[in-house]
């Protein structure tokens, strides 16, 4: 067989053949969700495991609706993340135009600090803040939720990434115009970096969203509970006859809001995974 | 100037001043704009931090008056060998997700990379796992992970395995936990490695090609060292990620069986939330922090030494 052979019919449909299995193996577990969350319960843990629904009951996602307040874990997930995202797009936006196109004195220890900031995952900082929390007494409150993640240090680096692609000659002649550095940040840099904006409400809604570690330790009631702990609490208080149908179904209507903005933006979830991959 | 009188001299110095007024005005403007961000992060981040470094030397269980103890969480951490024990989890466990993700992860983005018509498809179902909440993961995984009734099990039978225990024995959990974590984050390294494959140029390959040097030598003497730099990105983003290693632990195998599978951050979490030990608590994240430094920098050194930047 030619080389020319190989490289333009053999390979290119190996290629195809072992990236359709892995993908498959991939994409499985989304498969069997889905089946598990129509099926009667006993059909759910079997082997082998039906490759089709032996039967359909939609009534599962109703049961599992009500079998747990997931309602209130809905609400609270939605706006804690939107009041996250939205407060971080505002302070990391100001943040890297003073970072990128204002002359101040500081700016490289600023900077510094926002590495800092950087390297200090939620693990590391969570007994500190739960102790600070506690005296404000703000324990199992949505602001413990939301105000420590109002500034994000991710976010003011991966938004100065994308001004500085930025002519400051731009920037500049609007300033000699009479524009002041709000009117050239709204009028003129947001609308020239769109993408980065979206890549960061993109990548921390879904991180904030799907979250566990923090909601766990700051709540402790239904009212303020997320839905990543709310599923957590269904699936470890079952005891006897466990509804696994029920999990099922729940996994699919938890994770639909992030499986639509995955649908909408995915170009720009590429694009932010790629530029920055920091989370 | 319209008014008459003032002489050069008295021109040049308000001049001067006018300039260090619109000095300070863009400076005040610049420190107003910083302020929003710095006021949350120095009172989330930066404060917490030195918190942390003085809560870590106290004896402290939340109820009782705190008393302070020096270094002694620290000399006594390094002796306690459950703590130890939860570092070698934690370096088995990054090892293991290493292991399993990088190499398949840049197989697909090489194959990726062969540009196929439907690759986006591709790209979309790796990326999947990615957008689903790991909690959620967990479970689905526990309920596959099954030794009787577990479609995994189910699956190795069928090559006539007879698939192990999974989470009901120490070694074969961690497997389970590796495994899961590589599911989910095997997409978004598959994503850097491409961007890396594309930027290795075409002119490159071809000239390797002229001398000879094609198939598995090519991408080991030439693809490799000249996408040297996402490699890297790439190991460092996932050991750091491997270190902070939560939530499947916790939903997945609670740290057992008999805390085969507790983490730094797991024990950190019985410490502070369980048995309400700040100060050790307190330790444990500094230690953790450091070595998230430590591991930072050591790659960065070792990356100016082997890593191909193209300038």
């Amino acid at each position: 067989m030619s080389r020319r052979v190989w490289r333009t019919y053999v390979g290119p449909n190996v290629a195809r053949l072992v990236l359709i299995l892995v993908a498959a193996a991939v994409i499985f577990p989304f498969y069997w969700i889905l089946i598990g969350s129509v099926e009667p319960n006993n059909a759910v843990l079997v082997s082998p495991p039906h490759l089709w629904p032996v039967a359909v009951h939609l009534s599962n996602f109703v049961k599992a609706w009500r079998a747990a307040p997931f309602g209130i874990y809905y609400v609270n997930s939605l706006f804690v993340t939107s009041a996250i995202v939205f407060g971080q797009v505002i302070t990391c936006a100001l943040a890297a135009y003073a970072l990128t196109f204002i002359r101040m004195p500081f700016k490289g220890l600023l900077f510094f600090l926002v590495l800092v900031g950087l390297m200090s995952p939620e693990q590391v900082s969570v007994v500190p803040v739960f102790l600070e929390m506690h005296d404000l007494g703000w324990i199992n409150t949505y602001q413990a939720l939301i105000i420590p993640f109002l500034g994000s240090a991710f976010g003011i680096f991966l938004l100065r990434q994308s001004f500085r692609s930025i002519p400051p000659s731009l920037i500049e002649a609007a300033r000699i115009d009479g524009a002041p550095h709000w009117r050239t940040l709204v009028g003129i840099v947001v609308p020239n970096t769109r993408p980065a904006f979206i890549t960061l409400i993109v990548l921390n809604s879904i991180f904030h969203y799907n979250d566990l570690f923090w909601p766990l330790m700051f709540t402790n009631t239904d009212n303020v509970r997320t839905l990543p702990i709310g599923l957590d609490m269904f699936f470890g208080s079952q005891e006897g006859l466990v509804p696994w149908n029920q999990m099922m179904a729940a996994d699919v209507f938890i994770v639909i809001p992030m499986f639509l903005l995955f649908f909408f933006a995915q170009r720009y979830l590429v694009e932010g995974v790629v530029s920055t991959g920091i989370k | 100037m319209g008014s008459p009188g003032p002489g050069p001299q008295t021109v040049t110095v308000r001049r001067r001043r006018r300039r260090s007024s619109y000095q300070t005005r863009e400076a005040l403007t610049g420190f107003l704009f910083l302020s929003p961000s710095f006021v949350f992060l120095t009172a989330f981040v930066f404060i917490p931090l030195l918190y942390l470094m003085y809560v870590s030397q106290l004896h402290w269980n939340l109820i009782s008056t705190s008393s302070y103890v020096g270094l002694n969480n620290y000399a006594h951490l390094f002796h306690d060998a459950y703590f130890t024990s939860t570092v070698r989890n934690t370096i088995v466990f990054t090892a293991g997700v290493m292991v399993l993700t990088l190499p398949t992860a840049f197989a697909a983005a090489f194959l990726l990379n062969m540009r196929l018509r439907e690759r986006t498809f591709y790209r979309s179902a790796f990326l999947a796992p990615y957008v689903f909440p790991l909690v959620a993961s967990g479970i689905v995984w526990t309920l596959m992970l099954q030794p009787q009734e577990g479609v995994v099990n189910w699956f190795l039978s069928l090559f006539g395995i007879a698939g192990p225990p999974w989470l009901n024995s120490g070694t074969w959990a961690m497997v389970a936990i590796v495994l899961v974590t590589s599911w989910q984050y095997f997409g978004f390294y598959t994503l850097i490695f491409l961007s890396g494959l594309q930027g290795v140029p075409r002119d490159v390959l071809e000239a390797a090609d002229v001398d000879g040097v094609s198939g598995a030598r090519r991408i080991w003497s030439v693809t490799l060292p000249m996408m040297s730099s996402s490699l890297f990105f790439a190991t460092v983003i996932l050991v750091i990620q491997s270190f902070q290693v939560f939530t499947q632990v916790f939903v997945m195998t609670g740290g057992g069986p008999d805390s085969a599978t507790t983490t730094i951050v797991f024990y950190l979490y019985q410490e502070a939330f369980q048995f309400f030990q700040m100060g050790t608590a307190a330790t444990v994240a500094v230690l953790l922090l450091m070595s998230l430094v430590v591991l930072t920098l050591l790659q960065l050194l070792a990356s100016r030494r082997w890593v191909y930047y193209e300038s």
